[in-house]
């Protein structure tokens, strides 16, 4: 069979693999969006906390995510759950980094006439520096959202939804019928999702940046 | 400007008492102990080399830097332990670089404060609109327009105009016109100028620019380098009176013919006048004597010293322009005595050079004279 008469059969399938991926990457982004920027700003005015949390959601990417997937199972067993930990571990990282460096960046002149004007702490932060920072932030986001796309494939190892499925299946049957055109499906899609997503934060970053801070 | 507090006794609006302001791995305080008051409706500004805590000063009366010691009076109440926050929407702050919020519109940036305090959205509104006028900004133009859009001169009256807009009693402003290019900057000092004479804010004002000290200052405070008070005095008094080398040093060359500057033409007793009709002077000729000064005149406008004939160039000035102005007119006619109109340009009298010099006197300047000769003005028409 053709890789265009597999992609006529199979697409409802493939379709159905690739939501889920989605899902699974867009859930552990979510959560990872929420611990990354309350992490950012917990430790923004501790330079100490700041490196070391740094230090530690980096050192996360150096573990193969093969490993980490299995290294979760006790915890999580198998399915989407431990997928879902391993790539939130995965995305603090990008997230905290930006946060933190979009944080950093408003420009102190700013923050200053705003502290002289009698915004309160959470004032300032809500209403001045989250919004300033936010490009910044929404870009981290978006690099740990198609990081995770990739890694998420491998989530298929610890029986995790998705694309990786197909790779899995596909490179297990090497040799066998449909094996070849299983793998690059699942490959293709994995990048045509990526492609999407990314697409998607273009548009959410024209939506949500504010007119006077559009590039 | 100096005249705002006489009639009655001062109003303290500002008093530091025995502030300091050390910081922890430094030997020398940033500010030393320092006393200072500032009346209702004076600028006083502070002014010195960088590094003399004179930002530190100002920063404490709002609190953005909590005082080591002492206590911070606004308007009569202790303020070093009330709510920060609160204390500063009560004061209006302006900084160099403006500071606007990048995100925000021109309207919004204006009532970010109003907000704060809870304003309701109709009374927010008007108070822009009044603003933005007040300053000299179309408000259907700006009220929509980003930060980034307007220039630099632009950016400051915006600046102003949110420091204004819950209506504080005082202001504190960090060399606000600092950054701007000499002409905007000199047209934004005067237009603060006027608008100090219309709103009468008790304005605390660091530069280190001693022409805009002058400028600007009821008073000024010239301080040395650790947060001490070298001199706090009239810009009169300083120019002609520094209390030591260092004021004088600071002051710089030229303090005297400076002190011209503050002098207004209308301060000084002029002489009188007489005026000849044109016609009149043609018909008599040279046969005449001339009185000493007597003006030809042609429907009222002054046209030459009879004595110096038609060609002799003449000193003309208004009288609310500064002596130096009139000085510089005189120098640049040859001429020792110049005309002063009033106003509307009627004839008021004559300056001479010789008053000038007998009048400069830090005490003179700032005291409008009561006599412009016998007789008053009246008299010349």
């Amino acid at each position: 069979m053709s890789f265009a008469e597999y992609l006529g059969q199979r697409w409802s399938d493939i379709l159905v693999l690739g939501i889920q991926h989605a899902q699974v990457v867009l859930i552990a982004v979510g959560i990872a969006t929420v611990i990354g920027i309350t992490m950012a700003v917990v430790v923004e005015h501790h330079p100490l906390a700041r490196r070391t949390a740094l230090t530690l959601t980096g050192t996360m990417l150096t573990i193969p995510s093969f490993a980490l997937f299995g290294l979760l199972i006790p915890v999580f067993s198998l399915g989407a759950p431990p997928a879902i930990a391993a790539l939130v571990l995965y995305a603090i990282f990008p997230i905290l980094r930006n946060a933190v460096t979009g944080l950093e960046s408003v420009p102190a002149d700013v923050v200053d006439a705003a502290r002289g004007m009698g915004l309160s702490r959470r004032g300032l932060l809500l209403t001045v520096r989250v919004p300033l920072a936010w490009p910044v932030v929404l870009n981290g986001i978006r690099i740990a959202t198609i990081m995770s796309v990739g890694i998420a494939a491998i989530g298929a190892a610890v029986a995790g939804p998705g694309l990786g499925r197909l790779i899995f299946d596909g490179l297990a049957r090497m040799g066998g019928a449909n094996a070849l055109n299983d793998t690059l499906a699942g490959l293709l899609g994995v990048a045509v999702l990526a492609l999407i997503l990314d697409l998607g934060f273009v548009l959410i970053s024209r939506l949500t940046t504010p007119r006077g801070i559009r590039v | 400007m100096s005249d705002t507090v006489t009639g009655e006794p001062p109003r303290t609006m500002i008093r530091l008492d025995r502030v300091s302001k050390a910081y922890p791995g430094l030997d020398a305080a940033a500010v030393a102990d320092l006393s200072l008051e500032v009346y209702a409706g004076e600028i006083v500004v502070l002014l010195g080399p960088s590094g003399c805590g004179k930002t530190t000063t100002m920063r404490m009366i709002n609190r953005l830097i909590e005082p080591t010691s002492g206590r911070v009076y606004v308007d009569g109440e202790d303020v070093t332990d009330v709510d920060a926050d609160h204390l500063r929407r009560r004061i209006g702050y302006v900084i160099q670089q403006v500071g606007l919020l990048p995100h925000l519109t021109v309207g919004a940036n204006i009532g970010l404060v109003p907000r704060t305090l809870g304003w309701p959205r109709s009374r927010i509104d008007q108070r822009v609109t009044e603003l933005l006028e007040l300053l000299g900004l179309d408000p259907d133009a700006y009220r929509q327009r980003y930060p980034k859009q307007l220039s630099g001169g632009e950016q400051q009256r915006v600046g102003v105009a949110r420091a204004l807009a819950a209506d504080p009693p005082v202001m504190l402003m960090d060399e606000p016109f600092g950054a701007l290019d000499p002409i905007i900057r000199d047209r934004l000092q005067d237009e603060f100028l006027q608008l100090q004479e219309k709103i009468r804010k008790t304005v605390v004002f660091v530069t280190h620019d001693i022409e805009e000290a002058i400028k600007l200052g009821d008073r000024i405070a010239v301080f040395r380098k650790g947060g001490q008070i070298a001199q706090f005095d009239t810009p009169a008094r300083l120019l002609a009176q520094p209390a030591d080398d260092f004021v004088a040093s600071f002051i710089g060359s030229g303090g005297s013919v400076r002190l011209l500057g503050l002098q207004r033409v209308s301060e000084l007793p002029l002489e009188p006048v007489a005026t000849v009709d044109a016609a009149t002077a043609r018909s008599t000729g040279l046969d005449a004597e001339p009185a000493e000064h007597s003006v030809v005149v042609d429907a009222g406008r002054p046209l030459y010293w009879q004595r110096g004939g038609a060609d002799r160039p003449m000193a003309v000035v208004r009288s609310t322009q500064t002596v130096f102005e009139a000085l510089d007119t005189m120098l640049a006619a040859h001429d020792e005595t110049a005309l002063v109109l009033d106003e509307d340009g009627r004839i008021r009298g004559c300056l001479r050079a010789g008053t000038v010099m007998r009048h400069a006197h830090p005490d003179e300047v700032g005291r409008t004279a009561s006599a412009v000769g016998p007789g008053g003005p009246g008299e010349w028409r």
